[in-house]
């Protein structure tokens, strides 16, 4: 089981796979680096007016997810 | 889009898959007990698996598998007897756990057989039939808050939907897809009926509404709760919506719920999709008329159930209601979705996170965890929205007003109106408009005074 970034980016990639429409231009945390056993937001940039937030637990659960006109 | 191992992972409900073993942690309401008051005795499939359900003649309740270990006869043609289930061809007597109780002929003392029937625990709980299909114990039968809410009378609609189940749910994961599926296709179907002027004339008509939803989006949202999870639209008038403004979409309540309307609305519903196998959805339109302190719902001693048809004589589908809209597209994404070749949108972001969710608590049972809404003791009433009804503001109780006017005639836009307590219900909702008119007259009026 992954652990700390490594079930960060499972989970995102697990999103975003389902996504293929949005384009991602770039992903970055809050905090930026988050310790194991933290909480993050991901904020993913996508082509067009848009940004795509994501609140991942430390356990791996995706806790919430938004879609946000730029 | 989903791999296809991912695919068969969230949808396969049978013994031994991921999802089958999930949702047996679950109660599953699989028919209406005014059902078993007409019949006693139903072959029902349920999770992949043909049982039995029976109404023994002291009232108690059984699910049991379908065949007699003797000569493996249908039981669905038994004869309820004191203590269970008697198989019409030589008398075999099955028991709630299974267990074969008496085999008459077979001379006495009689041994006891190690053969058994499969046997589910059933219990009844707000007009409707539970069974429990997991590992024992079994955990409580949830008291979810339309099931007990008082001063109220309901009905059930039965509809047996040919698709799997994940594709009913994910449509409650989906917020936007009212603006066409019972926005601009309800007027299509109006326009086709020539019944467009009639019965759209009052811009309360839930197609007008529902035609807004996709206009002026500045953010759609989703986001787990502690019973399941919520998910809305954000609009902004700079972008064309008519006001800056929230709307949340109806409540989904794990593993296979979701409700409309606010309990104690004036009309509101659990729509619930239980998987009958992988390719068929037993949805149960669970629908619930409450009023407010001060009005008197009439006496209900049963929970009447009714079919609504889906298509009309000639096969063709009916598309001039609610639940058939969105039952039509249900089954035109076919038997099991091939999400391997589906292209999602912005807009099926809580679609994604509904996914996420069932896949996190299928792995929590595959680590021998209880999954979420399991509960060992169910707390008297649960409300999944989080709160009870605010009586004090009651244009809040139902969101969609169409739903507390059906007295109106927009009764006639939802499954609702081909239930056999209908009349009953435009009744109750005149009662409820008179109250409330007559309650803002007298608030008005004090206001005057002080």
């Amino acid at each position: 089981m992954p652990i700390g970034q490594e079930l960060i980016n499972t989970v995102l990639q697990a999103v975003l796979d389902q996504v293929p429409t949005m384009e991602v231009k770039s992903v970055s945390f809050s905090p930026a680096n988050p310790r194991e056993g933290e909480d993050v937001i991901a904020r993913i940039e996508v082509k067009g007016a848009h940004y795509v937030l994501c609140e991942i637990l430390s356990d791996g659960r995706l806790q919430s997810a938004r879609v946000i006109e730029s | 889009m989903l791999t296809a191992q991912r695919n068969e992972r969230l949808t396969r409900v049978g013994p031994g898959t991921p999802c089958g073993e999930l949702m047996r942690r679950y109660w599953i309401p699989i028919r209406a007990y005014a059902q078993l008051l007409e019949n006693p005795v139903l072959k029902v499939r349920i999770l992949g698996e043909d049982l039995i359900l029976y109404r023994n003649k002291k009232g108690g309740l059984g699910l049991i598998g379908d065949r007699c270990l003797h000569r493996l006869v249908d039981l669905q043609y038994g004869i309820p007897d004191d203590e269970g289930l008697r198989c019409p061809y030589h008398g075999w007597l099955y028991g709630e756990t299974g267990k074969c109780l008496e085999r008459p002929m077979e001379g006495k003392p009689q041994a006891e057989i190690r053969q058994k029937l499969k046997g589910y625990p059933v219990r009844e709980l707000g007009g409707l039939a539970f069974a429990y299909m997991g590992p024992l114990p079994a955990p409580d039968l949830p008291r979810w808050d339309l099931f007990v809410w008082p001063n109220s009378i309901r009905q059930i609609g039965i509809t047996e939907i040919p698709c799997n189940w994940l594709q009913c749910q994910e449509n409650t994961g989906d917020p936007t897809h009212s603006a066409y599926a019972h926005g601009h296709m309800f007027e299509y179907v109006l326009r086709q009926k020539g019944e467009l002027g009639q019965r759209s004339s009052d811009s309360l008509h839930t197609m007008h509404q529902r035609k807004k939803v996709g206009i002026g989006i500045k953010e759609i949202y989703a986001y787990q709760t502690e019973h399941g999870f919520r998910k809305g639209v954000r609009y902004s008038k700079a972008l064309g919506a008519d006001s800056d403004k929230e709307q949340e979409h109806s409540t989904v309540i794990f593993p296979f719920y979701t409700q409309t309307g606010h309990t104690g609305a004036p009309r509101s519903e659990y729509q619930i999709r239980v998987p009958m196998d992988d390719t068929h959805t037993y949805h149960i339109a669970y629908q619930c008329y409450a009023a407010p302190p001060g009005v008197e719902a009439p006496k209900q001693d049963i929970v009447p159930y009714y079919v609504p048809p889906t298509h009309d004589a000639d096969g063709k589908p009916i598309l001039d209601y609610v639940l058939a809209q969105d039952a039509i597209v249900w089954v035109a994404q076919g038997p099991i979705a091939d999400r391997t070749i589906e292209l999602l949108g912005r807009t099926d972001i809580p679609v994604v996170l509904l996914r996420q969710q069932l896949d996190e608590q299928i792995r929590r049972v595959e680590q021998g965890l209880e999954p979420m809404n399991y509960f060992h003791e169910s707390p008297a009433m649960i409300h999944p929205t989080g709160s009870p009804p605010d009586y004090s503001n009651p244009d809040k109780l139902n969101k969609h007003a169409f739903r507390k006017y059906y007295h109106k005639g927009f009764a006639n836009d939802d499954a609702d109106r081909y239930g056999p307590i209908i009349e009953t219900v435009k009744e109750l909702h005149r009662m409820i408009e008179e109250f409330e008119l007559k309650r803002r007259a007298e608030q008005q009026q004090t206001s005057e005074h002080a």
